[in-house]
């Protein structure tokens, strides 16, 4: 093969260290040529049918989601029209809905970082299926949660005093200069292995396809042809990415908890915040991947490419993390139960038998407890169960970020009746909006991008063993074959 | 045609490499200079009311000894009032506010809390737009023609002295007269914080602030820290012997915030309150009566 | 009748010797004396430096010119302060077996006072008053602060905590505490180059993506490939 001129061999030996030696290189480059040519064409198939043609059920959903996203605009035009007098918020309790939302889409976001940089660093190939969905998650949470904190601001009008006026030393200063590092870095992690997809689609679809589309794919494929050279570069840049990104992510929630601990609120003042919100996040982002998998899978028929194997780990990462939560929670509540210094314990009442219980307990029960316990029995650790947990996780972490603002703020500071917080309904119709542009946002990529990262899974993994043509949803399948252990 | 244009980057790869990376550095280099400013100085029009070259360093004594929620007048707290009517406070804002708590060894003491002007404010290191900062007085203002709304400092602020202007409140014709600066804060602006500003505003004018000239007993003292003097309207005292013999306090002095708002320790006694009589008259905001119906109002 | 008139004629004399004897004493004791005069003297430098500190001495004698001890003293001046004049007290010191009342002050004001003690007199004393002038010059500022979030400048040497009356400052620790809200800038700016001149890296092998293509479409097709195809 062709090698480009010029082309740095110093560099290249040395970054071709951390990936396959040359001689796993070769094994791989067989089970290329191994790879059945009818799975491949039916990947193929299957992976850009949602770029080739549109029914009209497409256009229903589109049309449903503008619609209530229309609603969430049409609310926050109302509160620019009269303050933010028309929330529920007020000044004993100055946060609500809507940082509770940002901090809880921000923590989404993690999805793409956990599955596409973590377990690519750590070599595993179970996930290559679903890594694509994880990346469209995090590029799209963090578009719509970014969104949170100017809807929040009284003054939006205003948005330009932070660059004019900025102070490094402020946590919002911090959350700006995180987020808008983060998305650049997933937008580059998303964009970067689509190149070979795009140009799959440059060559499959371009004859067919109408004018704009061919003009979008050949752009977007940058030439792409597969050349060593090529392969090479891509190499590069997605091992330098996925090593990046996964400490940015790291900071971004960490910067977004210190928000609160950088306060001296009594449910705010303590230095568990920063690990204990990285860890909230990739919890709320395993569960929205396994929710979009278990959507995008029925959907496009991918339950080939998309098993029970990914369910599982996926399930078995939930419950991992769910034990860490737990920890976390423990050692919250033991360390602060143990000394009841002021302030603490309002908080544990109105938490546990105040205004929060329920709220409260559904989050420890629902979010932290069920995922483990269905991870743990067998009969409930299916793909149904899988999901299952997921809503639960998904429901109880926004809840959690809620009950972190509500709460944490109610707390009084001085001899004065706490005040309620009830979400207004603008303040719900803008979250209503939210999830509808996260939702939209998701079917145009879903329409623009393949799904699944054909390449990838053509290149590292070959057909699924065990897994057949029109594969099952919940049904176990042949007996024995659980999957192979990723390698 | 087809991709000549990235062909001759490419040809020049390094080279145009060198010259991104070098324009990104320049950028973020740059950056610093820029984003970064000294704040401690003011934004605006300095508010130092100078004595001779000396800068004023205020701070407020207010001797519990004394307050007793104006229980003895019978009329809601007239600090507050008298702020209010200053200003023109929008309901609910009482920048000075007297709380009643209770006292460990029983009964209650009337404790009025203004604004603590800390030096180590939290509300000023949070604030990413630097709309709060502090003067070389001390005193910490807002400037409401540059904040943004998004109430950060009200979760940081540990004193509960900070009051948003969730819509648009009502203003009296006088107060849309006036010129806005952060030293009096009228009229108010939507969207944006406001609180207790030590009347930067009287200290020119040479006169005491609203609050302490309002009380009835004389309980709130406004003193310099440079000159070692304060008054209540009354009587003339050397500060640090007032704070001495008082054995004067702050408030959640282990937060660090290091307010200027000393605390002199008592429940009225000064005055002849019996610490077991609760209770105060609630404050009211008459001017905004005038104004007549439909002027928009909140609760905390 | 006799011995009515001797009983009476006892009790007389009893009664007169009593007031014989008991009167003197009587006039003798000072309660029912007026209260004794006395004389007060203050003693204070003519001039002073502002911030420097200035003993100021009163005593108290007695008309007869005895020392006068455990008396209070009040020293106060003339003050006005925004839109109040009065008296301010400065101090109040107990006078010792010589009658002198000692007070030590940092003097926080320049101009031209008048230093006055004041006894205010007991039962037994007269009360009494004296009074010095005292001018104060060379005006610096001697409360220095560092409140608010300082960035420190490049000429600029960082200030920490609150020098007052030229106390020293605090130590090294506080110094990087203070300084560090103002420097944080730096390590946020160099992490995020860092950052973003990886994604720069990142960028610059997609042209170099593109680039292999332009590269390539001027060669001769790979004869070695076995799949048409983009890998």
């Amino acid at each position: 093969m062709a090698e480009a001129p010029g082309a740095g061999d110093d560099d290249v030996d040395a970054l071709d260290t951390l990936r396959l030696g040359r001689a796993e290189a070769a094994a791989d480059a067989h089970e290329i040529l191994a790879v059945p040519p009818e799975w491949r064409a039916r990947l193929e198939r299957r992976g850009l049918a949602p770029l080739a043609g549109t029914g009209w059920r497409y256009y229903a959903w589109i049309g449903a989601l503008l619609a209530v996203l229309g609603w969430g605009i049409f609310a926050y035009t109302r509160q620019l029209d009269e303050g933010l007098i028309v929330t529920g918020m007020r000044d004993r309790i100055s946060w609500g809905l809507y940082i509770a939302s940002f901090v809880f889409f921000i923590g989404i976001s993690h999805a793409g970082t956990l599955l596409s940089a973590i377990l690519r660093v750590t070599r595993a190939r179970w996930q290559l299926s679903v890594t694509r969905m994880a990346e469209f998650i995090t590029v799209v949470a963090l578009m719509v949660g970014a969104l949170f904190p100017f809807i929040d601001m009284g003054r939006p009008d205003r948005i330009l005093n932070i660059l004019e006026y900025g102070r490094w030393q402020s946590p919002l200063m911090w959350d700006i200069l995180a987020i808008t590092t983060y998305l650049t870095g997933s937008t580059l992690y998303l964009y970067l292995p689509l190149i070979p997809d795009f140009a799959l689609a440059r060559d499959r679809l371009g004859p067919t396809a109408p004018r704009w589309k061919r003009a979008f794919f050949r752009a977007a494929a940058v030439g792409w042809n597969g050349s060593a050279a090529q392969r090479r570069a891509l190499e590069r840049a997605m091992t330098v990415m996925m090593l990046v990104i996964i400490p940015v992510a790291v900071s971004v929630h960490t910067v977004v908890s210190w928000i609160f601990a950088m306060t001296l609120r009594v449910a705010f003042n303590t230095s568990i915040f920063g690990a204990f919100f990285v860890a909230g996040a990739i919890y709320s982002g395993i569960a929205a991947i396994v929710l979009l998998m278990a959507v995008l899978r029925k959907l496009l028929r991918l339950e080939e490419y998309i098993t029970r194997t990914q369910f599982l780990y996926l399930g078995y990462m939930m419950a991992a993390f769910s034990l860490i939560m737990t920890y976390f929670n423990v050692s919250e509540y033991a360390v602060h139960g143990y000394k009841m210094e002021a302030g603490v314990p309002f908080h544990f009442e109105q938490l546990m038998v105040g205004p929060f219980a329920a709220l409260f307990w559904f989050y420890i029960f629902g979010g932290l407890g069920a995922p483990a316990i269905i991870m743990l029995v067998r009969r409930t650790r299916t793909i149904a169960g899988v999901v299952c947990a997921a809503v639960f996780v998904l429901l109880a972490m926004w809840i959690e970020r809620y009950l972190i603002v509500v709460a944490g703020l109610r707390v009084p500071l001085e001899p004065y009746a706490p005040r309620d917080y009830f979400p207004s309904w603008v303040e719900l119709s803008i979250l209503a909006g939210a999830f509808a542009l996260f939702a939209l946002l998701i079917s145009v990529f879903a329409k623009l991008f393949p799904v699944i990262s054909i390449w990838e899974v053509v290149e590292h993994r070959g057909p699924e063993p065990g897994a057949r043509a029109e594969n099952e949803g919940s049904r176990r399948g042949r007996p024995g074959v659980a999957g192979r252990p990723a390698r | 045609m087809r991709n000549a244009w990235l062909l001759r980057t490419v040809r020049h790869s390094r080279r145009g490499l060198l010259r991104l990376v070098g324009a990104g550095l320049a950028v973020v280099g740059i950056a610093p200079f820029g984003v970064a400013r000294v704040v401690g100085s003011t934004p605006h029009a300095p508010t130092a009311e100078r004595h001779g070259e000396r800068l004023r360093r205020w701070a407020m004594a207010i001797d519990l000894r004394r307050c007793d929620g104006c229980q003895s007048v019978g009329k809601p707290p007239q600090c507050t009032r008298a702020c209010i009517e200053g200003h023109f406070a929008p309901e609910p804002m009482e920048w000075i506010q007297v709380y009643e708590g209770s006292l460990p060894g029983g009964g209650t003491q009337f404790f009025p809390m203004p604004c603590q002007q800390c030096q180590n404010a939290p509300c000023v290191n949070v604030c990413p737009v630097a709309a709060t900062f502090s003067t070389p007085e001390g005193t910490v203002l807002i400037d409401q023609q540059r904040c943004i709304g998004c109430r950060i400092c009200m979760e940081a602020c540990p004193y509960d002295r900070r009051f948003f202007n969730w819509g648009t409140a009502p203003q009296p014709p006088q107060a849309l007269l006036l010129e806005y600066s952060p030293e009096h804060q009228s009229p108010a602006i939507r969207g944006t914080v406001m609180k207790c500003d030590f009347c930067p505003d009287m200290a020119r004018a040479g006169r005491l602030p609203y609050c302490a000239q309002g009380c009835p007993n004389g309980a709130i003292y406004y003193g310099d820290l440079e000159e070692d003097v304060a008054t209540n309207g009354v009587e003339v005292v050397k500060l640090s012997r007032l704070l001495l013999t008082g054995a004067a306090y702050r408030h959640k002095e282990d937060l660090g915030t290091e307010p200027r708002v000393f605390y002199i320790p008592g429940y009225g006694q000064a005055v002849g309150r019996n610490p077991l009589k609760k209770g105060r008259r609630p404050t009211e905001w008459p001017w905004q009566k005038l104004l007549g119906p439909g002027t928009t109002t909140w609760t905390r | 009748m006799r011995r009515l008139r001797v009983l009476h004629g006892v009790l007389r004399v009893t009664v007169f010797a009593l007031c014989a004897t008991l009167l003197p004493v009587l006039a003798a004791t000072p309660a029912l004396a007026a209260p004794e005069a006395t004389t007060l003297t203050i003693v204070a430098p003519p001039s002073a430096s502002l911030g420097e500190p200035v003993i100021v001495q009163a005593r108290l004698v007695s008309a007869a010119g005895a020392p006068i001890a455990g008396a209070t003293v009040t020293f106060t001046t003339r003050f006005t302060f925004l839109n109040a004049g009065g008296d301010m007290v400065i101090a109040e010191e107990l006078t010792d077996r010589t009658g002198t009342a000692t007070t030590e002050f940092a003097i926080r004001s320049t101009g031209e006072f008048v230093a006055r003690a004041t006894f205010r007199g007991t039962a037994r004393y007269a009360p009494a008053q004296a009074s010095t002038p005292l001018t104060v010059g060379a005006s610096r500022q001697l409360y220095a602060q560092e409140a608010g979030v300082r960035i420190p400048g490049l000429n600029e040497a960082p200030r920490i905590g609150q020098v007052m009356l030229g106390a020293p400052s605090a130590g090294i620790i506080p110094l990087i505490a203070r300084m560090w809200p103002g420097m944080s800038g730096w390590p946020i700016a160099a992490t995020l180059l860092v950052i973003w001149s990886l994604y720069l890296f990142v960028v610059a092998q997609v042209f170099r993506v593109a680039g292999g293509a332009a590269a390539e479409a001027g060669r001769q097709p790979d004869a070695g490939r076995a799949e048409a195809g983009p890998w």
